[in-house]
């Protein structure tokens, strides 16, 4: 007895072993959809609690050896109340848990990726429920089928959608932890098949036997080999289109553009004597500023530099772009303004000169933009800025001050390049801008005062160089920085940005140098219309923060710019009583970008707690039709479900109350439902010899049960009582079987026949009877006249 | 239960007398119940014999044993290559006392007539035997002779001996019910047999067990044995199909198919029903089609014998069921055991 427990316990932690190999490498896998959320902590915690409950019950359902579809009903059921829960704070799909939902796929088309979590903003139901359907459908491949190879497909499923929804690559880790969890389970149902092998003769006390040390050992190296070369082996092919891991600067494919360091050019261009109307604009906008050439991301220790490109060719610089990445309306809303451009013959730029951030622009020739930094581009050779006509559709931002000083950053929803630093920088650049940003809480707060250092508090003095080979190495960076040394805190705008773009990576948030142009001159003789020229000429720096998007921070000194600054850029921060302040400040008669709210701004606004306020009228109204659908839906699968059974059930009763054809034909019914070989144009009595064959001891729940004639003895004679009669009906002169009654023979049969199969062919049988769909009728010849011929019915049925 | 009660009693008494003469023969042939069961449906169904064995394996014991557990006439005829057609049929002789030709029958007035190694004999002779086993009747002299029911034929060949032997035409096998081959015996039957002729001559104490008047009102039960449309087509099915499979060149004649009905019959009888299955036609397909048959070149080069292609005709043509029966074509055997042995 004490064998049997241990045997059971065995199974039972066999069963828990798999699953939650299965549900771990879901688990797993899935960490490459943090991308999506800003706080993609939340979902994955939530996952763990709902993994757990997939695995648990799957494996308790198995372990009891209910049928594969009862399984997955289980596992549904147990699941989805979990998941419910987490979602919606109930276990079962209540109001809330279809709103949250909803809400969730409309903040997915609304805002790209990485969508910001707020109150009333938040994709983590989606994400939530996309992780539970992932678990679900690997643990039935991986675990309750069996079929570990399959699993692979739903794995990849869920690890493609970030590459095709993401503009970037995925970590290779998470590859290499799901491809671990993967090669595991894979483990997990080989050694379950090697143990079954032979026979122990020790009787069963042994229950379980484990795979020799040697074995397991090579099983890990060929599995490890296997990871290792997936993720090696890629970056080493230089065909592929895209990098599939992000573990580098890896050779773009197809559009890819090495670009050349913008920032020689506008060194050149400042020093130079003249200035020359570069770009014309005329806008809607009554005070246009900063209009980005390009963006720089990457910094090594010599310069600021473009960093590779990736430029799909569907990236086409004409009509509606993609929607911005990050924000996040009580944060910033947006006005759009429209600007038509011409740039002068001289102005021979590979960029073209946009607002940042845009929402649509057209433009004649191979312009194309970079997704995740918007800037666009020439990818044809001779293909300049020069002469050059277009349109384009400012987004204006509009930030809500209060919400933005709030904020902090992160840096595992940007392209690493935004974040990466030389591991050689000078400690000394990190001291400075961690007294710079003394006192700040948030690191919003740690920006606007990194800002206000190079503007204000820290000294600095605007002066351009004499040496136009001037750079921004982190050796010229260290002296900017250092009042004391030789030229130390005087600088151009390009020193300005190189400077706050390292330290506020060095403080942790994702920064990038921008280039372009600072201020237009207003054409008096047309109103609306503004020149840029050479010696606006600019660089400045945007910082990353989830729900903010981009925030342009402009560091040079006031001399240079002319005192106009964003609001948010020029907040008070105190750590001690930042209640006290006020949340905006009134701007300059200059008026400035955020500062003069458009109409539509406070109208997005508004909107979100309307949102809101709509959520519980509606909860208070009970979900009718809804409810009737789900049912309804409940009803049809369970009545599908049913159906070849009922169907079976009915044939089964009318062919038992019938004669001996009828008998027969049930019992071929039966053997085909098994999955039993059924003679076709035999004798009775050959197909007699093939079925006792089959039978089994009636009674015996066994999985692999005995066969054999001499198992059922009652049942052998049944059968001979059927054939002896059907072929009186079918060769005798004179025949005389009631109808129905065979009934309790045939049933005698089919029941030895059951017993005779394993318990998974007994359950098939019993709710997939596929006799149940075959068309045969059958056709019992009538009684015949005593001493007469036997009357022959047409050709009707088939031949058994 | 499904007969009139007289039919039953028939086929008591028929199963009874079979019994009883079965182990009779079993007294002497050991461990060969098929080939004793083959002897006994060819007996209830009037027709003749024909054992092909090596020597020694007890053909003649077989024939022998038969003869003597029925208590009527038994002739022997030693076939050999100087014997004449009017020592089998019989010779008139001019009677000196009474000055008339008198009529001497031959060999076959017998009603079991057991003709021993028939192949040594010259064809002319063997043919002498023609008349006697179809029409039961012996023409001497333009004086027609009817033979005593019941009339069998059991003769023995040797299939080894070449020399000095002419093979039985086609026409003579054809008139032979079906062909048994006895076989070696399995050893514990083998040593059984060393206790019982060593020391005693089992043939000599055996009695009969019935009679030829039995054996004449057993063959009268038989035909009244139901013969189902349904089976009538199956047995038409088995004839045609090997009449046109490529495999065989000579198919089964309608006197084949005639006799399989007769000897399927006689079966059922044998096993107490009065109607016939298609397992009975199955199981004696074999011993009442092989010999008649011949093998294409082509099948025999591919080592096929009659005996393996006559199994695959049998296991290719479907059963017919009732309603098949009654369908409107019958049974469209298109050889599919034949082709199927096409190389």
């Amino acid at each position: 007895m004490s064998t049997v427990r241990r045997r059971e316990r065995a199974a039972l932690t066999g069963h828990l072993r798999f699953s939650l190999a299965a549900a771990a490498t879901t688990w797993a896998a899935m960490w490459s959809w943090r991308g999506f959320t800003d706080r993609s902590g939340s979902f994955l915690v939530a996952l763990v609690v709902v993994g757990a409950a997939i695995a648990v019950s799957g494996a308790l359902a198995r372990w009891r050896r209910l049928p594969g579809a009862a399984v997955v009903l289980v596992q549904l059921l147990v699941g989805g109340a979990v998941t419910c829960q987490v979602v919606a704070s109930r276990p079962y799909p209540f109001d809330a848990f279809w709103a949250a939902l909803s809400d969730a796929v409309d903040a997915a088309n609304v805002y790209a990726s990485p969508v910001p979590s707020t109150d009333t903003i938040t994709v983590q139901p989606l994400l939530v429920v996309g992780g539970f359907v992932a678990m679900v459908l690997v643990d039935l491949c991986a675990a309750t089928l069996r079929r570990v190879p399959l699993a692979g497909l739903p794995l990849l499923t869920v690890y493609s959608v970030p590459i095709s929804l993401l503009d970037r690559g995925l970590s290779w880790w998470v590859f290499a932890a799901t491809a671990a969890g993967f090669l595991l389970l894979l483990f997990l149902q080989e050694e379950e098949h090697l143990s079954r092998w032979g026979r122990s003769l020790d009787g069963g006390n042994a229950p379980v036997r484990r795979l020799s040390p040697s074995v397991r050992a090579s099983a890990l190296g060929v599995g490890s080999l296997a990871t290792v070369i997936a993720v090696l082996v890629p970056l080493a092919v230089p065909t592929l289109s895209f990098s599939v891991f992000d573990v580098g600067p890896g050779n773009g494919g197809d559009g890819d553009i090495r670009v050349t360091n913008p920032m020689l050019d506008l060194r050149e261009d400042l020093v130079r004597g003249a200035d020359i109307d570069l770009v014309t604009v005329r806008t809607d906008d009554p005070a246009p500023d900063h209009l980005r050439i390009s963006v720089l991301n990457r910094f090594t220790a010599n310069e600021w530099s473009s960093g590779d490109r990736d430029v799909p060719t569907y990236n086409l610089a004409q009509g509606t772009l993609p929607p911005l990445a990050g924000v996040n309306p009580s944060v910033v809303s947006f006005s759009e303004a429209g600007y038509q451009v011409e740039t002068s013959e001289q102005f021979e730029s590979r960029w073209l000169p946009t607002q940042a951030p845009i929402t649509g622009i057209d433009a004649e020739g191979d312009w194309r933009f970079d997704p995740t930094t918007m800037d666009f581009l020439a990818s044809d050779d001779g293909l300049t800025t020069a002469g050059l006509s277009y349109t384009m559709t400012a987004a204006e931002p509009t930030y809500a001050d209060d919400q933005l000083l709030k904020l902090n950053a992160s840096t595992t929803v940007v392209p690493d390049e935004l974040t990466e630093l030389p591991d050689d920088l000078p400690p000394a650049i990190a001291t400075y801008a961690r007294q710079a940003t003394q006192g700040a809480t948030t690191d919003f707060e740690r920006a606007v005062l990194l800002n206000q250092f190079f503007r204000e508090t820290g000294g600095f003095r605007y002066a351009l160089p004499d040496d136009p080979g001037g750079g921004v190495g982190t050796g010229e960076l260290l002296d900017f920085l250092d009042p004391d040394a030789k030229g130390g805190r005087v600088g151009y705008c390009e020193q300005f940005a190189a400077a706050m773009g390292v330290m506020a990576r060095q403080l942790g948030i994702p920064a990038r140098v921008a280039v372009g142009f600072l201020k237009p001159e207003p054409v008096t003789s047309q109103p609306g219309t503004f020149v840029y020229s050479s010696h606006d000429l600019h660089a400045w720096v945007e910082l990353f923060f989830p729900g903010a998007g981009w925030v342009l921070f402009d560091p040079t000194p006031d001399a240079r710019t002319g005192g106009t600054q964003p609001t948010y850029a020029d907040e008070v921060v105190s750590a001690v009583e930042p209640t006290d302040l006020p949340s905006t400040r009134p701007s300059d008669d200059t008026p400035s970008r955020g500062t003069t709210p458009t109409p539509t701004a406070p109208r997005e606004r508004a909107e979100v707690p309307q949102a809101a306020s709509t959520g519980p009228d509606s909860g208070s109204s009970f979900p009718w039709l809804r409810l009737l659908v789900v049912v309804g839906g409940l009803l049809l699968v369970v009545g599908l479900v049913l159906l070849p059974r009922t169907l079976r059930r009915r044939q089964r009763e009318r062919r038992l109350a019938g004669g001996p054809e009828s008998a027969w034909h049930e019992l071929r019914a039966c053997a085909v439902d098994l999955r039993l070989p059924w003679p076709e144009a035999r004798s009775p009595r050959e197909t007699r010899d093939v079925l006792v064959r089959w039978f089994g001891r009636p009674g015996i729940n066994d999985p692999r049960p005995a066969q054999g004639p001499d198992l059922a003895p009652d049942a052998v004679a049944a059968l001979d009582r059927v054939v002896g009669a059907l072929e009186r009906l079918r060769y005798a002169r004179r025949h005389a079987v009631e109808p129905g009654q065979l009934r309790d023979d045939v049933l005698l049969v089919c029941e030895a026949l059951t017993a005779g199969t394993p318990p998974r062919v007994r359950r098939r049988a019993a709710w997939v009877p596929v006799s149940a769909f075959q068309r045969a009728r059958v056709s019992e010849p009538e009684q015949p006249v005593e001493g007469g011929e036997p009357e022959l019915v047409g050709g009707r049925a088939e031949v058994l | 239960m499904e007969t009139t009660s007289a039919a039953s009693a028939d086929l008591e008494t028929l199963a009874r007398v079979v019994a009883a003469v079965r182990a009779n023969i079993e007294r002497v042939i050991e461990g060969k119940p098929d080939v004793v069961q083959s002897a006994l449906v060819v007996l209830l169904a009037e027709g003749h014999l024909l054992i092909e064995d090596v020597p020694g394996v007890g053909k003649t014991m077989l024939s022998k044993a038969l003869a003597r557990s029925i208590d009527c006439s038994v002739r022997r005829i030693q076939f050999t290559p100087d014997l004449l057609p009017s020592d089998v049929t019989g010779v008139s002789i001019f009677n000196q006392n009474t000055r008339e030709f008198e009529f001497r029958p031959g060999g076959v007035f017998a009603n079991i007539v057991v003709g021993d190694e028939i192949n040594r004999a010259s064809p002319k002779t063997q043919s002498a035997l023609l008349e006697c086993m179809e029409e039961r009747q012996v023409t001497v002299d333009n004086v027609t002779y009817e033979l005593d029911a019941p009339f069998m034929v059991i003769a023995t060949q040797n299939p080894i001996e070449m020399e000095g032997t002419y093979a039985l035409p086609e026409a003579q096998r054809d008139r032979f019910m079906a062909r048994v081959s006895i076989g070696y015996p399995v050893e514990a039957a083998e040593i059984a047999m060393l206790d019982s002729h060593t020391y005693a001559r089992p043939l000599d104490d055996l009695e009969a067990v019935t009679d030829a008047g039995e054996i004449r009102k057993l063959s009268g039960i038989v035909n009244q044995v139901y013969v189902s449309p349904a089976i009538q087509q199956y047995v038409v099915a088995l004839t045609g199909a090997t009449r046109r499979t490529d495999d065989l060149v000579l198919g089964a004649s309608p006197r084949a198919t005639l006799h399989l009905v007769r000897a399927a019959k006689a079966h059922a009888a044998i096993q107490g029903r009065d109607y016939v299955l298609p397992d009975d036609v199955q199981l004696l397909a074999r011993p009442v089609l092989a010999h008649r048959l011949l093998p294409s070149v082509e099948a025999a080069m591919g080592g096929r014998t009659t005996a393996t292609i006559l199994d695959a005709i049998v296991a290719g043509v479907p059963v017919p069921s009732p309603q098949r029966a009654a369908g409107a074509p019958p049974v469209a055997a298109p050889g599919p055991a034949g082709s199927r042995h096409r190389a």
